[in-house]
This record gives C-alpha cells, sequence and structure tokens, in this order.
C-alpha cells in the first residue's frame, strides 16, 4: 500500500515539476480540524512536491523521555533523519518500534544512546518503552522539506514553498481510519489558508 | 365404643386428645420439613450459582492474569512483528501449559494472522474469535464465552500492545466435567452442562450427573418453550426429585450454553427426616410416660370411687364392719367422709329397725321373723353338721275366750308370763323361744331328733301344769304341741314351721299331748296353697258341687231335712274334700262367697225339688266369717228373694265354736236370720266351750251333738252319758237334738231310747250328690 502511494506520489510530483520552473516562493497556513470543528493539535501536516527538492529541512531530532512520557508525542522528520532518543529520567527506558517504517530497539539504557536511529522510509513508527507500557509516540516520517505540526489552534504555516500545484497531505495518529494520511490538491500562490478536516477518535 | 369405666374413659378421651396433637403437630412439622427443605435448597441453588459465577470469574482472572503475561512478554511482540508463526505457537503453548489452561489462541486483524494451539478449524475459530475479541474490546473484565467444536470454553481475550494493539492473545479453559466436578465439591449441587449450537439439538456437555439423567435434563429442556433461568424449578428425575436451576453461561444468536445446578430434594430432607425420626421416636416416648401416667392420674380418680363404689356394695349386703378411707382431703375424701357417716347412720337405723322386726314387744321373744331367720341358719348350720334339727310349736288352748271374757290386758300379761315359762324351760343358748303368733309359740331345737323333742315338750306340758297366777286368778293353761323334725319332714323353713303347726293342730283337736308331724296328716299341704289360689276361681269355673246328707227322724224314719255340703270337682285333682280347702277359705275370707253359693245353690235345688213334689228343708252351713258380718242376713235375704225360695225350705247350721269367736255380734247376726224366719241349729255341740245356759238366749231351734261323742257311744259310758244328759237339756230348752255320726243301727237304737229327735250318719247314707238323692230316697222309703 505504502508503495502504491509512494509511485502516485513519483507520478504527481512529476507533473508538478513543470510549473516548478516559474516557482517562487509562497506560504501556506493550514488548520486541521476534527469532524466537529474543533482544532486538532499535533495533526501532522506535509506538502509533496512533484519535483523532488534536494532542500534538507533537518537532519537531526530529539525524542525525550520526561516523566515516563515520550516528549514530544508527535514528531515529523524527513526521510534520512536521525532521531536521538535522550533519557531524562533517573529510571532507564527501553524503547523499541515494530513498525515496518522503522523497527528498532534501543536496549535499557539511561542518559542518551551512543547512536541517533536513522529513520530511512516515509511512514510512521510508533515507539513504544518495553518497561513502561503507557509510554507512547509517534514519528511520522515524510518525504518531502515542507512539513509541519498543528499548535493548540490546529494550525501549521509551510513556509517557502514553492508556487504551483501540489498535494497536500495531513496525519493524525487518532484518525478513526487507523494511519489514514488525507490528500489534496492545493496551489500555493501566496499566503494562502487551507483548512483540512480529518475524522479522529475523541 | 362403650366405655364402662371412667378409668377408661378419661384415658382414652386424653389419649385420643394426645393423639391427634401427635398427628396434627406431625404433619405440621412433616410439612415444615418439606417447605423448609426446599427452601434450603433454593437457597443453595442460589448460593450454587454465586459459587458458579465467581468460580468462573476465578477462572477468568487466570486467564486473564496468563493472557497479560504472554501478551507483554516483549519477544512474543517481536515474533509478532516478525510474523514469526511457529514462535508464536510455541510461546503460546507454553503460556497455555503455565495456567493449565484448555486453549490459547493469538489474533490479528492486521496481520491476518491466526495461530490456534489446540487442533481445531481455522475457519470456525476465526468466525468466533472476532466476536470475542469484539466483546473483550468493549468489555475488557468480561468472561467470554463460545463453543468451538461442539465443546464450551470460557475465555479471554487479551491485546497485545507494540504499544498499540497489534493482535491479541485469547486464552480458554474447557468447561468440561472437571469444572463440573469443582463446582459440586464447592456447592454440593449436581451440575450438569448443556449446550445448542447453531440448529443442532441441546446436548449435555458435561456433568456430574449420570449419562441417562443428564438425558433427561437435555430432553427436558429440549421440551421447554423458552427457559426460565434464574428461578428455582423442580424436576422429577428418575424418581428423585431435584430442586433445580438454570443459569445461563452465555446466550447469543448462534449459540447457547447453560449450567443447570441441582440439589435433590430427598437428599437435603434427609437431615429433617432423622430429626421426623428423632421427634418420632420422642413422642412416642411422650406417648408412653403420657399413658402410664394418666392411667396413674385415672387410677387415683377412678380407684377411690371403684372403692367406694365395692363400699356401697357392701353397705347393700348389709356388712357395715368396713373401714372408709377418709385419709384423703380432696373432693373424693369429702365423698368418703359422706360415705363413712352415712355408713354409720344406716347401721344404727338398720339396728333399731332389725330390733324392732325382729322382736315382739309384748313378751320381749324374738318375733316370727326373726325365728325365721334363726331357723334359716340352724338349718344352714344342721346340713354343714350333718344333725338333725327340731322346731316345737305350741298353741294355748281357749285363749281366745280368756281373751274375751278377762280382757285384752289380761291376755297380754298372761301370754307375757306364759313365755317367761317357756323360757325357763329352755336354757341353753342355742335355743330359740319365740313368738309367733296370737297365742303361738315356737321353739328351734338345735341338734335335736323328734324322740329328744318329744320328751322337751312333754317337759314343756309339764311346766304348765302348775297354773299362772296373775292377780287373783289362777289361770289353768294347756296347750297343742306339734313337732316338727328336719331332716325328716322337711328342709324347706316355711314348711317345716307349717308342719309343726299342722301337727300342733292334731294335738289340739286329739287332746292327746305332743304330737310329732306325721305325712299322714297333711296329704294335701303341699296343694293347699295352689288350691286355694284355685279356689277363688272355682266359683266362676262352676266346680263346686253340692252334695245332701239326709236327716232322719230317728223313731219315724222319715226324712225330715237335708244337710248341704260342699264338694270341689277339681278339674285335675278330682273331688277335693272341705277340710282340704275351707280352712283356706276361712283364712282369706273367701268362705263367704262360698256361703252365699251355697244358699243360692241350695235354694236352686229346693226349688227343683218343689216341682217334684219334694218338699225337704236344706240345712246350709255358715261360718265365722259369715257371723260377724252384720249384712249376711241381708244378702240371704236378697238370694231367697231372687230365687223365689221359701225360708222355711232352707235352714243355716252354725258351729259352737264359730259363736265363740264373737259371740255378741254372732248373737245379733242370729238374731236377724231368725227374725227373718229362718230356723238356725247349732253344729259340732260338745267341741267348743259354749255354756247352755248362753245357748238358750240364741234363736237356735236344734242342736247337732258332735260325731266324736256319738260314734263311740256303744262303748264309752261317758259318752253315753254326755249325750244322753246333753240330749234331755237341750229337750228341757225346747230344742230339737240331732246326733251325727251314726254308722250302725245299735247306735241308732242307743239314740232312739235317749229320745235323740233325729239322726245323721253312714248308717243311712254319706253325703250324696243331689242327682242321687232322689233314688236314694225312693229306696229309703
Amino acid at each position: 500500500m505504502n508503495s502504491k502511494i509512494l509511485s502516485n506520489t513519483i507520478i504527481l510530483s512529476a507533473l508538478l515539476l513543470v510549473t516548478s520552473l516559474h516557482a517562487q516562493a509562497a506560504d501556506l497556513s493550514v488548520q486541521v480540524l476534527d469532524q466537529a470543528g474543533n482544532p486538532l493539535s499535533n495533526a501532522v501536516v506535509y506538502l509533496e512536491t512533484s519535483v523532488k527538492s534536494a532542500v534538507k529541512s533537518t537532519t537531526e531530532a530529539n525524542v525525550d523521555q520526561k516523566n515516563k512520557q515520550f516528549s514530544p508525542i508527535v514528531s515529523v522528520v524527513q526521510v534520512g533523519t536521525s532521531v536521538n532518543f535522550p533519557n531524562k529520567d533517573s529510571v532507564r527506558h527501553h524503547v523499541y518500534s515494530f513498525s515496518p517504517a522503522k523497527t528498532f530497539e534501543l536496549k535499557l539504557y539511561s542518559g542518551v544512546p551512543a547512536k541517533p536511529v536513522v529513520f530511512d522510509k516515509p511512514g510512521t513508527v510508533i515507539l513504544g518503552c518495553n518497561i513502561h507500557d503507557n509510554m507512547l509516540a509517534y514519528i511520522h516520517i515524510v518525504d518531502t522539506p515542507y512539513f509541519g505540526k498543528t499548535d493548540v489552534n490546529g494550525m501549521v504555516k509551510l513556509t517557502d514553498l514553492p508556487t504551483g500545484q501540489h498535494t497536500l497531505k495531513a496525519w493524525h495518529y487518532a484518525t478513526v481510519k487507523e494511519n489514514f494520511v488525507s490528500e489534496q490538491k492545493v496551489t500555493v500562490k501566496s499566503n494562502d489558508t487551507v483548512s483540512i478536516k480529518l475524522e479522529t477518535h475523541n | 365404643m362403650q366405655f364402662t369405666s371412667l378409668k377408661s374413659r378419661i384415658s382414652v378421651i386424653f389419649l385420643s386428645l394426645i393423639l391427634v396433637i401427635q398427628v396434627l403437630s406431625s404433619i405440621a412439622i412433616k410439612l415444615s420439613i418439606d417447605k423448609n427443605a426446599r427452601r434450603s435448597v433454593n437457597q443453595q441453588l442460589e448460593v450454587g450459582e454465586r459459587v458458579f459465577l465467581n468460580l468462573l470469574q476465578h477462572n477468568g482472572d487466570s486467564l486473564s492474569v496468563g493472557a497479560r503475561i504472554l501478551a507483554a512478554d516483549f519477544g512474543f511482540k517481536a515474533a509478532i512483528a516478525s510474523n514469526d508463526h511457529e514462535t508464536i505457537l510455541s510461546a503460546l503453548v507454553n503460556h497455555q501449559s503455565r495456567i493449565n489452561a484448555d486453549i490459547a489462541i493469538f489474533y490479528s486483524a492486521d496481520q491476518n494472522s491466526l495461530v490456534i494451539s489446540e487442533n481445531l478449524s481455522e475457519t470456525e475459530v476465526s468466525e468466533k474469535i472476532a466476536e470475542v475479541i469484539y466483546a473483550a474490546k468493549n468489555d475488557i473484565q468480561k468472561n467470554n464465552f463460545t463453543i468451538f467444536n461442539n465443546q464450551p470454553y470460557q475465555l479471554v481475550a487479551v491485546p497485545v500492545k507494540a504499544p498499540l494493539t497489534i493482535g491479541w492473545v485469547v486464552m480458554g479453559f474447557e468447561i468440561n466435567n472437571s469444572l463440573a466436578n469443582t463446582l459440586h465439591k464447592l456447592s454440593n449441587l449436581e451440575v450438569t452442562f448443556i449446550s445448542q449450537s447453531g440448529a443442532s439439538p441441546w446436548r449435555s456437555t458435561a456433568g456430574t450427573m449420570s449419562m441417562s439423567s443428564s438425558d433427561q435434563i437435555v430432553k427436558y429442556t429440549s421440551i421447554q418453550p423458552a427457559l426460565s433461568t434464574n428461578r428455582n424449578l423442580e424436576l422429577t428425575i428418575g424418581d428423585v426429585a431435584f430442586g433445580t436451576r438454570y443459569v445461563t453461561i452465555f446466550k447469543n444468536i448462534n449459540d447457547s450454553l447453560y449450567v443447570v445446578l441441582q440439589r435433590s430434594i430427598d437428599e437435603a430432607t434427609a437431615p429433617f427426616k432423622v430429626l421426623l425420626l428423632n421427634l418420632l421416636i420422642l413422642s412416642i416416648v411422650g406417648m408412653l410416660i403420657f399413658i402410664v401416667s394418666i392411667l396413674y392420674v385415672s387410677r387415683i380418680v377412678a380407684q377411690p370411687i371403684v372403692e367406694l363404689a365395692d363400699t356401697a356394695k357392701k353397705l347393700e349386703e348389709g356388712d357395715y364392719t368396713f373401714k372408709v378411707d377418709t385419709s384423703r382431703k380432696d373432693e373424693l375424701g369429702k365423698l368418703s367422709s359422706a360415705f363413712s357417716s352415712m355408713r354409720t347412720a344406716i347401721a344404727d337405723r338398720e339396728k333399731s329397725i332389725l330390733k324392732l322386726a325382729y322382736l315382739d314387744e309384748m313378751t320381749g321373744l324374738p318375733n316370727r321373723a326373726s325365728f325365721m331367720k334363726e331357723l334359716n341358719s340352724a338349718i344352714y348350720q344342721s346340713e354343714t353338721n350333718r344333725e338333725p334339727l327340731s322346731v316345737l310349736v305350741m298353741n294355748l288352748d281357749r285363749f281366745k275366750q280368756i281373751n274375751n271374757v278377762l280382757g285384752h290386758d289380761f291376755g297380754n300379761e298372761l301370754l307375757h308370763a306364759v313365755s317367761i315359762r317357756i323360757s325357763q324351760v329352755f336354757r341353753k343358748d342355742n335355743d330359740v323361744v319365740a313368738r309367733i303368733s296370737g297365742d303361738e309359740f315356737a321353739v328351734l331345737l338345735p341338734a335335736t331328733n323328734a324322740d329328744v323333742a318329744m320328751n322337751i315338750a312333754q317337759k314343756l306340758l309339764q311346766a304348765f301344769e302348775k297354773p299362772i297366777q296373775l292377780d287373783d286368778n289362777f289361770v289353768d293353761i294347756t296347750a297343742g304341741i306339734g313337732i316338727a323334725n328336719y331332716p325328716a319332714h322337711s328342709n324347706q323353713i316355711e314348711q317345716l314351721l307349717s308342719f309343726a303347726e299342722i301337727a300342733m293342730q292334731v294335738s289340739k283337736a286329739k287332746k292327746c299331748g305332743p304330737v310329732v308331724f306325721d305325712p299322714s296328716f297333711d296329704a294335701g299341704s303341699n296343694v293347699n296353697l295352689t288350691l286355694a289360689s284355685e279356689l277363688k276361681n272355682s266359683i266362676q269355673n262352676n266346680e263346686l258341687m253340692l252334695f245332701v246328707q239326709p236327716k232322719i227322724d230317728l223313731k219315724s224314719r222319715v226324712v225330715t231335712s237335708v244337710e248341704a255340703l260342699i264338694r270341689w270337682k277339681h278339674p285335675t285333682r278330682g273331688m277335693v274334700f272341705p277340710d282340704q280347702f275351707i280352712p283356706f277359705a276361712e283364712q282369706t275370707g273367701l268362705i263367704r262367697e262360698i256361703t252365699l253359693w251355697m244358699i243360692a245353690e241350695a235354694s236352686n235345688v229346693s226349688a227343683q225339688w218343689l216341682e217334684k213334689g219334694i218338699s225337704i228343708p236344706i240345712a246350709v252351713n255358715i261360718s265365722a266369717r259369715d257371723l260377724i258380718d252384720s249384712d249376711f242376713p241381708n244378702k240371704v235375704s236378697e238370694i231367697l228373694k231372687s230365687m223365689g225360695s221359701n225360708t222355711s225350705l232352707i235352714s243355716l247350721e252354725v258351729t259352737e265354736s264359730s259363736i265363740m269367736d264373737d259371740p255378741h255380734r254372732a248373737k245379733q247376726t242370729l238374731l236377724h236370720l231368725s227374725e227373718m224366719g229362718i230356723k238356725l241349729a247349732i253344729d259340732d255341740f260338745g267341741t267348743g266351750y259354749s255354756s247352755l245356759s248362753y245357748l238358750k238366749e240364741l234363736p237356735v231351734s236344734e242342736l247337732k251333738i258332735d260325731k266324736s261323742f256319738v260314734m263311740h257311744i256303744e262303748d264309752n259310758l261317758n259318752d253315753r252319758i254326755i249325750v244322753s244328759s246333753t240330749i234331755e237339756l237341750a229337750h228341757n230348752m225346747g230344742l230339737h237334738v240331732v246326733a251325727e255320726g251314726i254308722e250302725n243301727i245299735k247306735v241308732w237304737k242307743f239314740l232312739q231310747e235317749m229320745n235323740c229327735d233325729y239322726g245323721q250318719g253312714y248308717y243311712m247314707s254319706k253325703p250324696i250328690p243331689v242327682s242321687d238323692f232322689e233314688a236314694w230316697h225312693q229306696q229309703w222309703t
């Protein structure tokens, strides 16, 4: 399934590539709402362009463990990003993931593990701790430098976007349909605002 | 049933009462036991249900713990992530065996993965496991049940989280005999699991009951339109009634699983039955104690009454010697006291009554009743001792005349003096001297034969040879003495006495001193009593007959008159002579009727004779009783009138002694009769004590000399002198003289010489029936 999406993306990307020549930078504000119209925070919003950008947004990210909780709960990173899992608690943690996007485990440790984990495939990785069943965090890996995470108002601003028609995607861990990614075509001109609706569990 | 005794009545009433109470209470207890047993069974069933649910909860918890441990295992999660079926299976088997579960399943919808520890159809399991998991998602704590391949299971589904749910671990126990046994051990109930899967019929999957019993439960279940659960009902399996409770384990569209909890009501009542038995034994023991005590009580109440009844019986028998127990203080004691005082009072009264009853007040001697009593016991004594006994009866001569002449007071004094004199003769304690009637005394001589009694009687007569002096009068006492002997004459007291009296009469008549009874004296004495009663009817029955004996003029041989004599033609005894019934007739007064009958009959005969030209007067004898009846002359007059008879043809004869009974009244009566024109004659002259001077005052025309003087006139000079002088005196007083008892021609001649006017006797004719008279008369003339 993921591979299907991937192939579609490639086709779309090819189409978008034509228009990107004339591209100029623009921003896009996106608000994510749930089915009741309430703002949805921690939603991952990202824009896939037809032409792969060489731009790397970040190469590193941190998912802390603090008070026996992951922080942040939701992270969004670009493919190839190394993520560190610094343990800021006095107890040790055993962080793992059985997600197909990245299966790994960091056996009992404290402090900062020696090596960061490189997420080299797009998808969702669900993080757990083998010691503490309640610890849960998501890392959404996207294959685009244009991504963001909504704030408490459900708002996120994607900046420096190439103008033109692109695919705007959104993901939230609590969608009714598990691991659902919403897609829509948007034409990025100048500082537009787009609203996305996601059906979530309460 | 009739209870004659108070004791049995009391006993029966109270025993019936206690029996009824016992039976009623037994029934009540039995009912209550049944009710209680059923209630207890119901409670046990309800408890059993709770225990069962608790057991399931407990099993569910075990399953849950086991499943959770497995679900949390990191290696297991890793195996799932890598979709490593073999590892998953081995982990399932491993954890299944840790908690002794019967099945373990891993299922993941996302991975489309199903791993089963047991050999079951994946299709069936995957269908049903989804439902189980769906239910578990909604309520993780809830026990899940399902049926795989007809085997019901209790299942617990636990999610495998990594950290989100990546699959489910399901662990389960079979609902089997082991569970049933466990429940049975905990609750003591019979347990049967029954299930229905899809369209297949009900079946029993496990249980503690026998196969056939489970089959019956299944059969019963399948005919129920709707199963009522959480309610107790009673189900009879085989012969045993079971309290039964259906408990739903689970029920969905396809499958149903119930547990049937049962408790034998008989078993539940068993301890009560022991109780009932004990109660019964207790009741019986109680009854026995009650019976004993009620018998005791009724005895206490009834016994004194019985004793008093016995006492009363003794009183009735005249025994006053007994003691009455008056020690009791209750009502019965009062009754006893009353009895006691009654006894004393009755005894005192009887004593005085006895004294009056058995004592002759005038002489102080025992009276007739007392004598009879003594005689009775003396005979009894003699019987025992086999010895004779004699009774002596003494009757004073002429006592009536003495009484009449010298007055009653004098008579009484005389009797008293006589009694003293008699008593002086008999000193022996055993001899009993009694005055048995006016001038009659009796002496009882125990152990005395007739000869000795004769000697004693002689001695008694000798004692009276010396006259008794009363004031200035000297009275010569003569008496007749009769002796009767037991057992020679009779063994009956009445008869013995009456024989002695008969002997005494003989003694008096013969004037020959004491006479010992001889059966010839009293040929008819045994029959006299019956005769007396039959005599009453003889007149109505026409059994009496008139005989006649002619009276002849001794000079002319002419029949001047006939004397009417009575005969009784008894229907069975034949001819009965007057001396056998006239004494009774005189005693009873019947003689008056007989006299009247005689007069009527004589008138009748006289009338008949007149028609035939025979004009001979008929003389009828009248008795002393007639003489004292002042109405007698009128009666005679009426009879004669009604017969149309002439008074000249009927004459009356009256004995000298009957006049002397009451000379004054006799004289009145005779005067009256004489005035009516009836001729009167004095009969049996010489036997009485009348004086000629007295006779002179009477209106009689004829004197009949008793045959005792006439019969021996040929040989006895004295008799000749008496007869001769009597004839002379009578003639001097203007009376005709008739001599009785002429038996031969010699006597006739003597009398003729003595100038006797008329004669009667066998020489001429014995008394003959009236019908024979004519023939005799013709032959005589």
